[in-house]
């Protein structure tokens, strides 16, 4: 990128130039854009869906059986047009999937997060310090992802039971070696770097060589494996949901949805299943794009 | 310093005090050597991993790999020298120079700071001693924190052991960057947005302002372009002149050495080989080590091609060979030097090498 090979005597660049060059090659990328604005309509839509949706689908006073399996388009006799339909129990199916895609993605976006934060600081601490700690720890890690994800959350949560917060559990615990692994890797690379070397002839102390001098920079392969692991979270939720093992009945995610609706895939009802599923694609899709274009963009060989 | 007052009557106990005080006060004073080195040994270890001890189970040899990378390096520097630090590739330059910095621990022997034993010392003590001691780094491109900005690069150590304050920090690294000739308007700039002379310098701005006394510049200008090395050996010249400060200059190029340095250390498979002034050293080289080298100082135009020609292959210092080191490539070599290693020894007032040639009668 910039100043490859230090030539110019002053360097007049602009001083956030590293943004304005991220943001600037974002823009230029059709598919990131399309991509991002996937991602915002979808984030909008699951934030404002108490706003926009026609019902709230939690209510079971504005459900009605009498309204079940209607098909897209269709108006019910109190009067709330169905875009997408209802499914057996009579909800809106619109207002479901708004409520659903929010479930999905706090439940999955908070499983990543807490496995990220999980896993830099057990990273940085096995990469900065080594030896025995670092030793185990890549042990464990090595089994943990040597073994199916969607096997680890359904024992555990045959084990804890259902429920958001104990699947939010079951994703961390699948997600944080993954993270705990790049991070790691990127440190032991990192902490060889003279930077390192001068903040240590510098007597800083050590937390702060780890926080402010290795943490930032191991940020940029996080955030690209982030978003990968984040578009996995989506699905294994949905998977894990589909099996009955996520979310409760009564608050339904997109897998969750998308299950209940498959009974009726070809008895010609396809809606029930069929717009959710849609919903579940785009969101993945959206974050693959992102996701993809951000490794592109921070890849470290393209770097300073 | 200390000025008791004295009196004839008071002589014998005036004298024991000054004597004690002496005693502590020797050591710390301007007369004594800055850093001193006294048997410094660094031996890195790579255990053996899990599948070469299973080869071992089944009755494979393999043994666990140790460099020693430096060792018994004993060496004074005394306030204000410049000391120069000349070797092969490989030789354990860099390691010496780390563990003068405290960047790494020594394996055996010690490191003196203006006369207190470095393992020693404690809380304050040992901050002002990884404090006084900085190094200045061979590679600016990594030497810089990327993601962070000139002023937090130059200016967080000085905040962190209070050598500012958050309200005169801005003026204290503008003052540091003014110090080492950069515009000091660059202080809110990320270290990319700088050539590798200009990132040099901010390396040595970063050093200067937690106010060193000895300076280790490691290959300080191998990666600079010939016109900028000039440039950034000037300002090494300027500020030990201002600052009063200490050099160990390490360089593989003897002529940036004998330029710069006022004393030669001459390095071969981690042991010291040869030492003296740096005119004595290059007018009357004793060690065959040294005498090679100096046949292979190269001219300006191909200064990069430094030590091709010495006959022979850089042994490995995993398995050095026996007696002195450099037999198998010395054109001098007699059978002692197989058998025993050679002790340095006074060939010359201040003039000491390591050689089997200076015991035969004269
Ligand atoms: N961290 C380390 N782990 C293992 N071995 C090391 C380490 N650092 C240095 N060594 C070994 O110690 C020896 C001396 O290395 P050192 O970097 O001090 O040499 P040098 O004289 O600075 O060489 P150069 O001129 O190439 O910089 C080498 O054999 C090197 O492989
Ligand atoms: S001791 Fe022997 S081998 Fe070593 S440098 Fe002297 S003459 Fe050569
Ligand atoms: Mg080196």
């Amino acid at each position: 990128m910039t100043d490859v090979a230090g030539t110019h005597a002053t360097a007049p660049v602009a001083d956030d130039a590293k943004w304005q060059r991220v943001l600037r090659s974002f823009a230029e990328n059709k598919q990131a854009v399309f991509g991002l604005a996937l991602l915002v309509v979808l984030l909008l839509a699951a934030l404002l869906a108490p706003v926009i949706a026609p019902q709230n689908p939690y209510d079971l006073a504005q459900i009605s059986f009498l309204d079940a399996m209607m098909r897209p388009g269709e108006a019910s006799p109190g009067g709330i047009l169905h875009v997408l339909g209802t499914d057996s129990q009579g909800r809106d199916l619109l207002s479901a999937i708004l409520y659903g895609l929010r479930i999905s993605i706090v439940v999955s976006a908070s499983a990543t997060l807490i496995a990220l934060v999980i896993g830099l600081v057990l990273g940085l601490a096995a990469g900065y310090f080594g030896g025995r700690f670092d030793a185990f720890l890549m042990r464990l890690v090595d089994v943990q992802i040597s073994i199916p994800g969607l096997l680890i959350a359904l024992l555990l949560l045959v084990a804890m039971g259902p429920g958001v917060g104990k699947l939010v559990i079951a994703m961390v615990a699948i997600y944080w070696a993954y993270f705990a692994r790049i991070v790691r890797g990127v440190a032991l690379v990192e902490r060889k770097k003279e930077y390192v070397e001068a903040a240590i002839c510098l007597a800083l102390p050590r937390w702060r060589i780890v926080l402010r001098h290795l943490l930032v920079n191991c940020l940029p392969p996080v955030m690209v494996v982030g978003t990968v692991l984040l578009a996995r979270a989506v699905l294994l939720e949905a998977s894990l949901s589909y099996l009955g093992l996520g979310v409760p009945v009564t608050q339904p995610s997109l897998g969750l949805l998308i299950a209940n609706g498959f009974g009726y895939l070809m008895s010609g009802e396809y809606w029930v299943s069929f717009f959710p599923g849609v919903a579940l694609v785009m969101l993945i899709f959206g974050v693959n794009l992102v996701g993809d274009h951000l490794r592109d963009v921070l890849n470290p060989r393209l770097q300073r | 310093m200390l000025s008791s007052p004295r009196s004839a009557t008071d002589l014998t106990s005036g004298e024991a005090a000054r004597a004690a005080a002496g005693l502590r006060l020797v050591a710390p004073d301007a007369a004594g050597p800055v850093i001193e080195l006294r048997g410094l040994t660094r031996v890195f270890r790579k255990p053996l991993d899990f599948a070469a001890r299973a080869a071992n189970l089944l009755g494979a040899d393999i043994r666990e790999e140790v460099v020693r990378a430096v060792d018994g390096v004993d060496l004074s520097v005394q306030p204000g020298e410049v000391v120069g630090l000349a070797g092969e590739s490989g030789c354990g330059k860099s390691t010496l120079g780390r563990m003068v910095a405290g960047i790494l621990s020594p394996s055996a022997g010690d490191i003196y700071f203006e006369g207190r034993r470095v393992a020693e010392l404690k809380g304050q003590a040992r901050r002002d001693y990884a404090l006084a001691v900085q190094m200045i780094f061979q590679d600016p491109y990594t030497s810089l924190n990327p993601r962070m900005r000139i002023r937090d690069i130059v200016g967080e150590a000085p905040l962190v052991h209070g050598l500012t304050s958050r309200a005169e920090l801005k003026a204290y690294v503008r003052e540091m960057l003014s110090r080492v000739r950069m515009d000091p308007q660059y202080d809110t700039r990320y270290p990319h947005q700088f050539s590798g002379g200009q990132r040099q310098r901010i390396g040595i701005a970063r050093a200067l302002a937690v106010k060193p006394k000895f300076i280790v510049c490691d290959e300080a200008v191998a990666a600079l372009d010939v016109s900028i090395q000039a440039q950034i050996l000037n300002l090494f010249m300027e500020l030990r002149e201002q600052l009063s400060l200490t050099y160990l200059f390490i360089s593989h190029d003897l002529g940036v050495i004998n330029h710069l340095a006022d004393r030669v250390v001459i390095m071969y498979l981690g042991r010291v080989v040869e030492e003296a002034e740096t005119d004595e050293l290059f007018a009357r080289p004793n060690h065959p080590y040294t005498t090679a080298l100096l046949d292979e100082i190269p001219r300006i135009e191909t200064r990069r091609r430094v030590y091709q020609g010495i006959k022979g292959e850089i042994p490995s210092p995993l398995n050095p060979p026996s007696g002195c080191y450099f037999h198998p490539r010395c054109p001098h070599a007699m059978p002692v030097c197989r058998e025993v290693a050679p002790p340095l020894k006074t060939v010359a007032p201040g003039h000491r090498s390591a050689c089997h040639l200076n015991d035969r009668p004269a």
